[in-house]
């Protein structure tokens, strides 16, 4: 992951310059500082995805993304904080169902 | 009933607070009052000591010691926290003495309580000072629904039938069928046992925050929490469609989408602590 804008403190001091390649050590440096997020450059941070595999079966899991859509279904979704609400929901959700088929 | 004040006028079960916690807000406000005293009084009601040591012990506070007595709780939370505390505490029991259903006040308590845990978490990471008042605005948000179900279930399904039928949220149809919502009847309970302005509105502006005279922030708190907690299914307050969000609202709170991963992630961990703590299953 490549750091994409500088990080600042409160009194704009430069705590980190862009271009910076991101380790656990920056992280956790970054986190002890109390900053909680960064942007970074897209193309560098597509390594690191991972992709989505729970171990739910696709019936069940095109059940629970249903369910969820019908729950926001009287809501603004198009709203962004919506959707990326929806998005957490969902993945929540698939995870509790994988935790519980798992037991 | 045509008011958010015809829910409420008449009935002495709910139309006072606990004798302890207008007794103990007293000592509070009281300029000569001591923590000894607010401590006494406190310890005097064996239930409520053992609970406000559960909490002041609970994921909540994440405190290293372990606090045994009343008057270290006072110190470590602080005397306005633990009085709003006390009043979460108060109106749950209140309303747990009733007739109705176990389950379904249970679960309206669990979406009450999420509500009240994840708009301390909003509150936290805004930095707000005392955000105790945050969770308990949050636990009374949707008073108003359980006082609406109490005295007339039968426009609890009737609200129910028509939002079914229009696709809209139980609010909106309540305000199509009586002119006034669930959170105009729980803001009206609030002022009958004249509690601060400020929860007031919180709890009357959690669907419009905007439209709060005094305090859009603290309500755009609240109804951000509602909508979170609503989408997170914990418990359920005879909605279980997420409720719009007022876009302004979002604005105000001058948070970045980014932080509702952490949000989540905090109120799952509070989340079970707190109803054992809060609800008899």
């Amino acid at each position: 992951m490549v750091l994409a804008k500088d990080i600042m403190n409160s009194y704009g001091r430069i705590i980190l310059r862009s271009g910076v390649e991101f380790t656990e050590r920056e992280i956790y440096i970054l986190k002890t500082w109390g900053i909680t997020e960064a942007e970074v450059e897209e193309e560098s941070c597509k390594s690191i995805e991972k992709p989505s595999a729970p171990n739910i079966a696709p019936e069940r899991l095109e059940q629970v993304e249903k369910e969820m859509k019908r729950i926001f279904s009287r809501s603004n979704f198009d709203h962004p904080v919506m959707n990326e609400l929806f998005r957490l929901c969902l993945q929540r959700r698939i995870k509790h169902e994988a935790k519980a088929e798992n037991n | 009933m045509t008011t958010p004040e015809d829910f409420i006028k008449g009935d002495i079960t709910i139309s006072s607070l606990p004798d302890v916690f207008t007794r103990l807000d007293n000592a509070i406000n009281d300029p000569r009052g001591s923590l000894s005293v607010i401590a006494d009084l406190i310890s005097k009601d064996a239930g409520l000591t053992a609970r406000l040591l559960k909490i002041a012990n609970s994921a909540l506070f994440k405190f290293s010691n372990e606090i045994v007595t009343i008057s270290q709780a006072v110190t470590v939370i602080g005397m306005q926290q633990l009085r709003d505390l006390i009043l979460a505490t108060s109106v749950i029991d209140m309303f747990q003495q009733n007739n109705l259903d176990k389950e379904t006040v249970n679960s309206f308590w669990h979406h009450n309580i999420a509500c009240g845990i994840t708009a301390r978490v909003i509150a936290t990471y805004r930095r707000e000072v005392n955000v105790e008042r945050f969770y308990v605005s949050g636990i009374l948000h949707d008073l108003g629904r359980l006082v609406i179900y109490m005295k007339a279930p039968e426009l609890t399904k009737i609200t129910q039938l028509r939002a079914n039928t229009d696709k809209t949220t139980i609010y909106e149809s309540e305000q199509k069928i009586l002119g006034f919502d669930h959170a105009a009847v729980g803001g009206k309970l609030l002022s009958t046992w004249n509690l601060p302005d400020s929860l007031i509105q919180m709890v009357s502006y959690h669907h419009n925050p905007s439209a709060s005279p005094n305090y859009p922030l603290e309500a755009s708190i609240i109804h951000m929490a509602d909508i979170i907690s609503c989408a997170m299914q914990l418990g359920f307050s005879a909605e279980d469609y997420v409720p719009p969000l007022d876009p302004a609202a979002w604005e105000m709170l001058g948070l970045k989408k980014s932080v509702l991963t952490g949000i989540m992630n905090q109120v799952d961990q509070q989340f079970a602590d707190a109803i054992n703590i809060f609800v008899r299953e």
